[in-house]
């Protein structure tokens, strides 16, 4: 039950004499004795009256021990066959009394709650499904966080056709009764999302959505201002203010190369037999699936014809069908002009796994323009003459006339926020606005002692900046930060989190300015060759959010941040160099989306904590074991098997590794050169 | 029965079966004394008994006082010599030593009754029941009325230790209400009565629950240097009420919690007023008494029958231990030894000696002794000042009471509640002092289906009838005039929406007989509903076992006026006395929840079918001749019983103070034999 300290065993025992401790003695054989005889029952298929009888003793000793339902479940099936129907309707009462029984034990035992839905669904029609709601009622009385039965009220809602309007009245009750309850507040949740998000009720609009949220707005408010410490109405709040802001689905966020830009293409240095091509990015929300020549056609003009590329368009390392980034390549050798556009309308069309849709069209309008590779600003993705060496990695001049360039092949990639259907009246700005105040209001009630107050006034300004009509963005995101800022000191506790969100932040207003964007851009050469970087150093960076607003970048440092893995780098297809130094990366399987990036050729991992941490979840599940045993590298240290093995098959041609714990071991640096044949390796 | 009481000696003797009384006689016996236990009344409780309708009607004929023993030997109305000479059966060798002081009829408590049936008053010794009250045996008066127990109080706690509390079932009260602008506004003292109101805006909410942290975690007792929120030093020694307002707590809620919460008897702005310690104590009271028994379960607890059970149960504690029970009998004369002044004995009614050397009786022994022209002939160990007396007029206190009958609730749905009505809430000076208002119906089994009893009482203005401090309260809450017969067939509905409203099972009527206590005290059962196999407990009514977690205080969801989604709820319009038509109305804060007929937001104000009203002289208990006598005190004018418990084990001691008093005792046995045990 909640709000019980809990008291251990022994603590409880510890007056108990030897008298206690042998009728301790003589319970345990007594079960097990029990246990035996049932579980032999089992085995023989004895369904007589005298074993069936023993497993419900058992099972009101011990409610969890789930082969005893099972084994009743087998009788019940041979005794229903051979029983006219009051004998069916005595067994399953007495059923359904036994289970009451063993509930009583233990409130949540998953084998009775199974069996008692198993016994109901039985039943059919003659399921007494009111009493059922009221034992429940009881139970819930009993303790209201009790999961197993609220699923058990969703159970019975469902098999009795409940009105809405009947569980809304019970919950809200429930809420009545105690405001710290995240079973019901999580329960209205489910329900308000069948009554009023359910695919149907999307495509209504505005004015409904107004009707139902603001009264639950004001609901959760009475609670936050009662008591601001308590978790589970501010849960539920998030929750409200995801729903407020505009979210149609999958949304295509990134788009490569965006409209209106010539593309410079570097010729490759080396006349080879394929011709050179491009690829062209889109980048979702979610993983969608349906992203296909006739979704998002791509037309190409040369100087002779206009036509339809044959190609198709390839998911990014997927396991199935659905991706995030999806990828075709263009040929680019004599493209004139090139248009790709995004599909809505008839057809099945771009859908998440859920079947959502995306909504909203676009397009792209862009061409092409072959340079020399020496053109500093030239989009490279030969591969270039490794025997240049390799390049500089930390000298760099500020890009200043990177806003002079003309070229705009490095254009903000991002698809921009479209408008929204239905007319939504600003009652959202005005809802935000209100709950704002309130916020701020509760700030100065607390005298800013309460976290909670804080984190949900970030989420608030999170949510304000999400509708399309906010213009106040940029202030928004500096609020933001500021919070997580005050948040380290009040809660050092969660200092991780805020670090994560702080950097997210950073890393989101960075991007969203343009100004912003080209001051940490910097000149600096690969290979020997010139190039832009993008330097994202020291953001406080966890992991990588949304960089649809960066698929056009090549060069990218994101060191000095704490990042343990790279999810998301796969949106960046055009990316050959990549620092990570000064990072906390400790296994090469944070390091797996590096396999999708087909153009990567220098990586650094100096200084991060290669080989820190013993334990690597993913180096089974993810596949890199079976892989390094199947190319015979089995033979090398475990350690090293761990840490470097998901490098295998990575194309660069330079990698580095100083600073690093694991180069202290023996071996490390042979270990790798097999790993990693054609790489240069510096440690 | 006239017939001697044997042994004639006891350890002590105790007269007067009201609450300290019976609690002083239950601890001696279980500390193994002898007691014998009288009361004049042949009925127990003394100024703590519940009586029924037809009972309390010649009660209040007699103006309060005991009914005159009938019987042949001498008693104080015979007339006879009172200072005659001790029966034979006193003990003979004694005589000569003891000096006998007669004690002269004890002057009821109470004065002033004044009754009202409908809108007319009337001679209280015509009183008829109106054609709307029958069955006056289902009726309960509680003569220390109106008495509520908290939850976490002395009483309950006293209870359970002495394992009393088999012997009573309890109702809680199911809303608790304060009077503001017109309305019964619902009085918070939880964290969810603060969610559901409608009446405090958000951060009024915020103060609200703020302070009441700050009450259950600022432990007054404990070392401030502890450090957390607490209340500080100086503030501790300020007024509450100036502490509240420190604290952002609007005057709605000030009023509230002044009165409602830490149940004030005293007005808080004119006269003296409590100090922040002494309220905040209160308060804690009250907050620790809140859910004590139950989730949605409130403060208070009622006994089923009526207050009256409380006395009952300790006398049954005394006499399962051995104590000896004579109704219908009292004292007296005190026997005193001639030369050390001390108590010997005392003479009963009957003209027997009993020997004591303790004697513990309810108010109005003092003014039964007789007085002493001078201080020679005064009994030595009597102190003077009392002995020539009672306290001089100034310093007495009253309360003013009334008891009436209605025909529906006052709120929809719920049928045992408590309305406070703060100083000043009716106009600017009515009423002086608050005004405690306890409605309750069939399930605390002291009315009949459709009737609920309501009891009223306040500090008692100088000079004023009680009449004149009360009635103000009965017009505001009660439809006072009105044809009984335009009215009644609207009265008939009204009363059958009652029943529909507030009927609860459970709690079978048994009815309530004169005689022993054991009859008295009745277990009700619970219904067996069979429900998955299992006797739910459905009846509204606590189990016994005061100890025991989860009794339901309704079946059903627990009535909350507060469901967002009844129309027309919300926060009610003004206060309604409608001026043109005739029919009063009163709107609720809230609308009911149980599917009753009285679902609008307007609500028809109850019928006053009957009452009367009453003054009650508050006695305080007296320690008399060195702690060989206690006076208890009479019923006062707190809501609670925190003061009887007080005072009932501060006599004890002073009684006998090398007796533990009411030690913890051994557990009965309740788990079965263990099989294993069984099987050795």
């Amino acid at each position: 039950m909640h709000g019980r300290a809990r008291v251990s065993v022994q603590h409880q025992h510890s007056d108990a004499g030897a008298k206690e401790a042998a009728k301790d003695k003589r319970r345990a054989a007594q079960y097990a004795e029990q246990l035996a005889e049932v579980l032999r029952s089992n085995q023989e298929k004895d369904y007589g009256k005298e074993a069936v009888e023993k497993s419900a003793a058992l099972l009101k000793t011990n409610p969890d021990m789930y082969t005893a339902w099972n084994y009743r479940k087998l009788a019940i099936k041979m005794l229903l066959a051979e029983a006219d129907d009051a004998a069916k309707a005595r067994i399953f009462e007495q059923e359904l009394v036994l289970i009451f029984e063993a509930l009583q034990v233990n409130p949540k035992a998953y084998g009775a709650w199974y069996h008692r839905k198993w016994i109901l669904q039985l039943m059919g029609v003659h399921a007494p499904l009111q009493r059922e709601f009221k034992l429940l009622d009881k139970l819930l009385k009993q303790d209201e966080r009790n999961f197993h039965g609220w699923a058990y009220r969703r159970f019975l809602v469902r098999q009795a056709d409940a009105p809405d309007t009947q569980e809304m009245a019970f919950v809200q009750q429930k809420i009545d009764e105690t405001f710290s309850n995240f079973s019901a507040w999580h329960y209205r949740s489910k329900l308000l999302t069948k009554m009023h998000l359910s695919k149907e009720a999307i495509a209504v609009g505005p004015e409904q959505a107004s009707a139902w949220l603001e009264p639950e707005f004001e609901l959760v408010d009475n609670a936050l201002f009662t008591d601001p410490n308590d978790t589970s109405a501010w849960i539920y709040q998030a929750w409200l203010l995801q729903n407020t802001v505009p979210n149609p689905g999958s949304v295509l966020t990134g788009m490569w190369p965006p409209s209106g830009v010539t593309v410079p293409l570097a010729k490759p240095p080396t006349p080879s037999s394929s011709s050179p091509t491009l690829p062209a990015i889109l980048s979702f929300s979610k993983p969608v699936s349906g992203v296909n020549r006739h979704t998002v056609p791509a037309t190409i003009r040369t100087p002779e014809a206009s036509k339809k590329t044959g190609k198709d368009w390839t998911p990014v390392g997927s396991q199935g069908e659905a991706s995030k980034v999806w990828v075709q390549e263009l040929p680019a050798g004599r493209i004139e002009s090139a248009e790709l556009h995004v599909h809505v309308g008839a057809g099945p069309g771009i859908r998440t796994a859920e079947g959502v849709q995306v909504v909203r069209s676009a397009s792209s309008g862009f061409s092409v323009r072959m340079v020399d590779e020496s053109d500093a600003d030239a989009v490279r993705l030969q591969d270039g003459d490794v025997s240049r060496g390799a390049g500089e990695s930390d000298a760099g001049e500020p890009a200043s006339d990177v806003s002079q360039l003309a070229l705009p092949g490095y254009a903000a990639s991002s698809v921009p926020k479209g408008p929204e259907n239905g007319d939504w009246k600003g009652w959202r700005e005005e809802l935000f606005a209100r709950q704002l105040d309130l916020r701020e209001q509760q700030e100065e009630l607390e005298q800013g002692k309460s976290k909670w107050i804080l984190l949900g006034k970030a989420r608030l300004l999170a949510a304000m900046r999400l509708l399309p009509t906010d213009a106040a963005v940029s202030s928004r995101l500096h609020e933001e930060q500021q919070i997580y800022r005050d948040l380290f000191a009040l809660d050092p506790a969660h200092a991780e989190y805020y670090g994560e969100m702080l950097g997210q932040l950073r890393l989101e207003e960075i991007t969203a300015d343009r100004r912003q964007l080209e001051s940490h851009m910097v000149r600096t050469s690969r290979g020997g060759l010139p190039c832009l970087q993008l330097r994202l150093r020291d953001l406080g960076l966890r992991r990588l959010g949304a960089l649809d607003a960066l698929l056009w970048v090549q060069h990218l440092d994101l060191s000095r941040n704490a990042l343990r893995s790279v999810e998301g780098l796969e949106a960046l297809q055009l990316l050959r160099s990549l620092d990570l130094s000064h990072n906390r990366i400790s296994h090469a399987s944070g390091l797996a989306a590096l396999h999708l990036l087909p153009h990567l050729r220098w990586l650094s991992l100096a200084s991060n904590q290669l080989g820190a941490s013993p334990v690597d979840t993913q180096f089974y599940s993810s596949g890199i074991r079976r892989e390094v045993v199947d190319s015979g590298l089995d033979t090398g240290p475990r350690e090293l098997q761990r840490v470097f093995g998901g490098l295998m098959g990575l194309s660069l041609d330079l990698l580095e590794l100083g600073g690093n714990e694991i180069t202290q071991v023996e071996g490390c640096e042979a270990f790798i050169r097999r790993i990693l044949p054609r790489t240069s390796i510096k440690l | 029965m006239d017939a001697d009481i044997d042994p004639s000696s006891f350890d002590l003797v105790v007269v007067g079966t009201g609450l300290p009384e019976s609690i002083i006689a239950g601890a001696a016996a279980q500390a193994g004394k002898t007691v014998l236990h009288l009361d004049p009344a042949d009925n127990y409780g003394s100024h703590w008994a519940t009586l029924q309708l037809d009972t309390f009607v010649e009660w209040a004929k007699r103006g309060g006082a005991t009914a005159p023993l009938k019987y042949g030997s001498d008693g104080p109305d015979s007339g006879t010599n009172p200072t005659q000479a001790p029966t034979a059966s006193a003990c003979p060798t004694m005589e000569s030593e003891l000096e006998v002081v007669p004690l002269a009829a004890s002057a009821p408590i109470f004065s002033d009754f004044a009754l009202q049936v409908g809108d007319a008053a009337t001679h209280l010794a015509n009183c008829v029941l109106p054609p709307g009250v029958e069955a006056p045996k289902k009726y309960g008066v509680d003569l220390a009325g109106p008495r509520l127990a908290l939850a976490s109080g002395a009483v309950i706690d006293l209870l359970i230790q002495c394992g009393a509390h088999n012997y009573l079932e309890f109702k809680a009260v199911e809303g608790s209400f304060t009077w503001r602008n017109g309305q019964l506004e619902p009085v918070p003292s939880s964290r969810a009565d603060v969610f559901k109101s409608r009446s405090l805006s958000l951060v009024e909410k915020r103060h609200l629950t703020k302070f009441f942290k700050l009450v259950t975690e600022s432990n007054i007792e404990r070392d401030p240097s502890d450090g957390g929120d607490s209340v500080s030093e100086e503030d501790l020694d300020m007024a509450f009420g100036a502490l509240l307002t420190k604290h952002n707590l609007p005057p709605s809620i000030r009023q509230s919690l002044l009165y409602s919460v830490a149940l004030l008897t005293h007005d808080q702005d004119s006269g003296p007023a409590v100090t922040a310690r002494e309220g905040l104590r209160a308060i804690t009271a009250y907050l620790h008494s809140v859910g004590r028994f139950g989730p949605g379960v409130g403060a208070f607890l009622y006994p089923l029958y009526g207050s009256g059970e409380l006395p009952q149960a300790f006398c049954r504690i005394a006499a399962v231990k051995g104590a000896l029970y004579v109704l219908r009998r009292g004292v007296r004369a005190l026997l005193l030894d001639k030369a050390s002044r001390r108590l010997r004995g005392v003479v009963t009614t009957t003209g027997q000696s009993l020997r004591t050397s303790k004697l513990v009786s309810g108010p109005g022994l003092l003014e039964s002794l007789p007085k002493a022209e001078t201080q020679a002939e005064s009994l030595g160990t009597i102190p003077l000042e009392l002995y020539n007396g009672t306290t001089t007029p100034s310093e007495e206190r009253f309360i003013a009471r009334f008891v009436c009958i209605t025909d529906t609730p006052l709120t929809p749905g719920q049928s045992n509640i408590l309305v406070t009505f703060p100083s000043g809430s009716l106009s600017m000076a009515l009423p002086a002092h608050p005004v405690r208002v306890f409605q309750a119906g069939e399930s605390a089994a002291v009315a009949p289906a459709g009737r609920f009893l309501v009891q009223v009482s306040t500090i008692g203005s100088e000079g004023r009838s009680a009449r004149e401090d009360l009635q103000p309260v009965a017009e505001a809450l009660f439809e006072t005039r009105g044809d009984a017969d335009e009215e009644s067939g609207q009265g008939e509905e009204a009363s059958n929406r009652a029943l529909e409203a507030t009927d609860e099972q459970g709690a079978s009527r048994g009815t309530r007989e004169a005689g022993g206590v054991g009859e008295r005290i009745e277990q009700t059962g619970s219904d067996t509903a069979g429900n998955g196999g299992r006797p739910a407990e459905e009846n509204g009514s606590f189990s016994s076992g005061l100890g025991a977690a989860s009794p339901e205080p309704n079946s059903g969801p627990t009535p909350s006026p507060f469901n967002a989604d009844v129309p027309g709820s919300g926060v009610a319009a003004e206060a309604g006395i409608s001026g043109t038509d005739g029919q009063q109305v009163r709107t609720v804060d809230g609308a009911n929840s149980d599917g009753a007929a009285a679902q609008t937001s307007e609500f028809r104000k109850p019928r006053l079918l009957w009452c009367v009203y009453f003054k009650q002289r508050v006695a305080a208990g007296q320690e008399l001749a060195e702690g060989d006598i206690y006076v208890c005190g009479s019923p006062d004018e707190s809501l609670t019983y925190g003061h009887v418990a007080e005072e009932a084990e501060t006599a004890f001691k002073r009684l006998f103070p090398d007796l533990p008093y009411y030690p913890p005792q051994a557990p009965e046995p309740e788990e079965a034999p263990d099989e294993d045990e069984a099987a050795e």
